[in-house]
């Protein structure tokens, strides 16, 4: 196994990520988030040194069961309630930018 | 009598037999906060009307002489995490500067039921993601026994708001170490439940699978009073667990420790530590085993990978329930007008998340994404099961670990902003518990050149009223939970 995947990384990587989670960022802010990235992601290299051969990765169980309600109709939230906090709305809507193609807002 | 350094315990003593006022006590609070918190800087948002309102109604519940609880008429602040009607909630970061929840957090709510006053909303490290509370967007906290110095995170608000009395306990939450690590570096106390004690429904999730809701106060009896309000099954959270909720504090009366098994775990103690730290927490434990426990070593040998299990887990999942912040529903939304949906996303996310928050989810992602989810995400899950084994192994043969929370006390601002692994690796004996499934109680144990020392008393799942009751033993015997910083 490799040890240094942590050099894996590169401001063309950077820039990959931070676009599929939509995130922009200045050229300074990809400079310095790909060398604390590298520096991370070798300290994470580490766990390649543990034997893992055979052990299952953890799976969350809640203790004794997961315990879900009685399927039982209740009043969800108000709709003026939900849209208090909508940045835009029209009509009783939450407003959406246009998501295909291109043209106005709507 | 300086009524906000008062404890739940004492105060509410004082409020049943008159001689205070939930009103009163409410007001000497509000106006320490006034007093005290433009220096230490733990508040985000003060709801001084609405706090008077409830410790009114509280006086008359007082008055008629029920339903009363332990925090009937007690004023008391909470972590910016936690949804809180009609009140502002931030998590510390620009993306939500302006979201008003319209519901209460399941812990909020239940604290209203029990009579409980809410005086306002503490700082944090920017959703949670911290070690000294200087990821706020807003303005670092600063600690109340020293300003040049961190007060720990992320729960650093909180632990710095208990420690100087501007709220009697505060309700934090610990995800990687941020209930235990501000309690130990502002020298009060502060437990993490085990996951599921606490229903976290109204709590702003960070990391799903590790968030724990927990109170910070000034003592372990005081621990025991709260937990017993917030604890217990939530048909709102499929996670919360139904074994029943014991009265905490009915275990907590002795002073002595006969046949209590502890265990110093070895790898806590191992290089980097403080020499001060590490002098305060061995004299502690020979404090222990004066008291009757019974004391020996053990071992949890995949110590040195928990930062790497927990900052791999943690990253991944934050990244997963970060993606919720679109611009749409809630939140900041950049431009307002006249973009593509992904340009809303892409700039809205750019600016409304802080530096912190933007490393550590790209690290998440970079963590799950193809040709690395094997080797990073996968490879942490495997070694978590180890290190849920390391403990399961110790609680065979013992019932309570003791260890450092920290391994120095309290840092300076600004001394590892820069270095974000340093930070990271400040994290070093609090990580553990959270991917382990352990709880655990910090209190104070010490000082080292004026600065509280923290040690921790972690206890197997669902183990809380063990350790509250070790904890209780200690501080019967010890006076450091009584020291007070900025006290006249």
């Amino acid at each position: 196994m490799s040890s240094h995947r942590g050099q894996m990384i590169d401001e063309a990587l950077v820039k990959h990520i931070a676009f599929l989670i939509r995130l922009e960022l200045t050229d300074a802010e990809v400079a310095t988030f790909n060398k604390q990235l590298q520096s991370i992601v070798g300290y994470f290299d580490r766990l390649a040194e543990v034997d893992v051969e055979g052990v299952p990765p953890y799976q969350q169980v809640a203790m004794g069961r997961a315990q879900l309600r009685e399927d039982a109709v209740a009043p969800s939230m108000a709709r003026e309630d939900f849209l208090s906090n909508a940045p835009q709305q029209q009509d009783g809507f939450v407003r959406v930018p246009v998501v295909l193609g291109g043209g106005e807002e709507g | 009598m300086d009524l906000h350094a008062l404890t739940i315990r004492k105060a509410s003593a004082l409020l049943r037999s008159g001689e205070i006022t939930s009103v009163a006590l409410t007001q000497a609070v509000l106006d320490r906060i006034a007093a005290v918190d433009p220096a230490i800087k733990a508040y985000v948002t003060v709801c001084e009307d609405a706090a008077l309102q409830e410790a009114t109604a509280a006086d008359a519940r007082l008055q008629r002489g029920g339903p009363l609880t332990p925090l009937t008429g007690i004023p008391y602040g909470v972590k910016d995490c936690l949804s809180t009607t009609g009140v502002r909630t931030t998590c510390s970061s620009r993306i939500l500067e302006n979201y008003v929840p319209r519901y209460d957090a399941t812990v909020i709510s239940r604290l209203r039921e029990a009579g409980a006053v809410l005086v306002g909303k503490q700082n944090m490290d920017e959703f949670g993601m911290g070690s000294s509370c200087e990821n706020s967007a807003f303005f670092a906290t600063r600690n109340p026994w020293a300003f040049d110095r961190v007060p720990g995170g992320s729960s650093g608000g909180s632990a710095a708001a208990v420690a100087s009395g501007m709220g009697l306990f505060a309700l934090g939450e610990d995800t990687g170490g941020s209930i235990r690590m501000p309690a130990s570096f502002c020298g009060v106390t502060g437990l993490k439940p085990t996951y599921g004690r606490v229903p976290r429904y109204g709590l702003l999730a960070l990391v799903s699978s590790f968030d724990s809701i927990g109170p910070l106060t000034h003592d372990a009896w005081d621990a025991a009073l709260v937990l017993g309000a917030i604890a217990g099954r939530d048909p709102r959270d499929s996670t919360s667990v139904g074994v029943p909720v014991p009265g905490y504090t009915s275990t907590m009366t002795g002073e002595r420790l006969d046949g209590v098994r502890l265990g110093v775990p070895i790898e806590y103690f191992a290089k980097g530590i403080d020499p001060a730290v590490e002098c305060a927490v061995r004299t502690a434990i020979t404090h222990l085993e004066a008291l009757g426990a019974e004391v020996r070593e053990v071992s949890l040998p995949h110590t040195e990978h928990a930062i790497s299990i927990y900052y791999l887990i943690l990253t991944a999942e934050a990244s997963s329930n970060l993606a919720r912040f679109d611009g749409v529903r809630f939140g900041l939304s950049e431009p307002p007008e006249g973009v593509d949906i992904v340009e809303r996303y892409l700039k809205t996310r750019g600016k409304g998340f802080g530096p912190e928050v933007k490393r550590r989810i790209m690290l998440g992602t970079f963590a799950l994404s193809a040709g690395y989810y094997d080797a990073y995400y996968l490879r942490a899950q495997r070694v978590r099961t180890l290190l849920r084994q390391d403990f399961a192994h110790a609680f065979e043969v013992v019932d309570a670990l003791i260890a450092p929370v920290s391994p120095t006390c309290a840092f300076k601002i600004g001394e590892k902003v820069d270095d974000p692994l340093q930070m990271y690796l400040s994290d070093i004996h609090v990580v553990a518990a959270n991917p382990g499934g352990v709880c655990s109680l910090a209190v104070p144990c010490g000082f080292a050149e004026g600065l509280p020392v923290g040690m921790q008393i972690i206890g197997p799942p669902m183990g809380e009223a063990g350790v509250l009751s070790v904890g209780a033993a200690y501080q019967a015997t010890t006076d450091w939970h009584t020291r007070r910083p900025m006290a006249e």
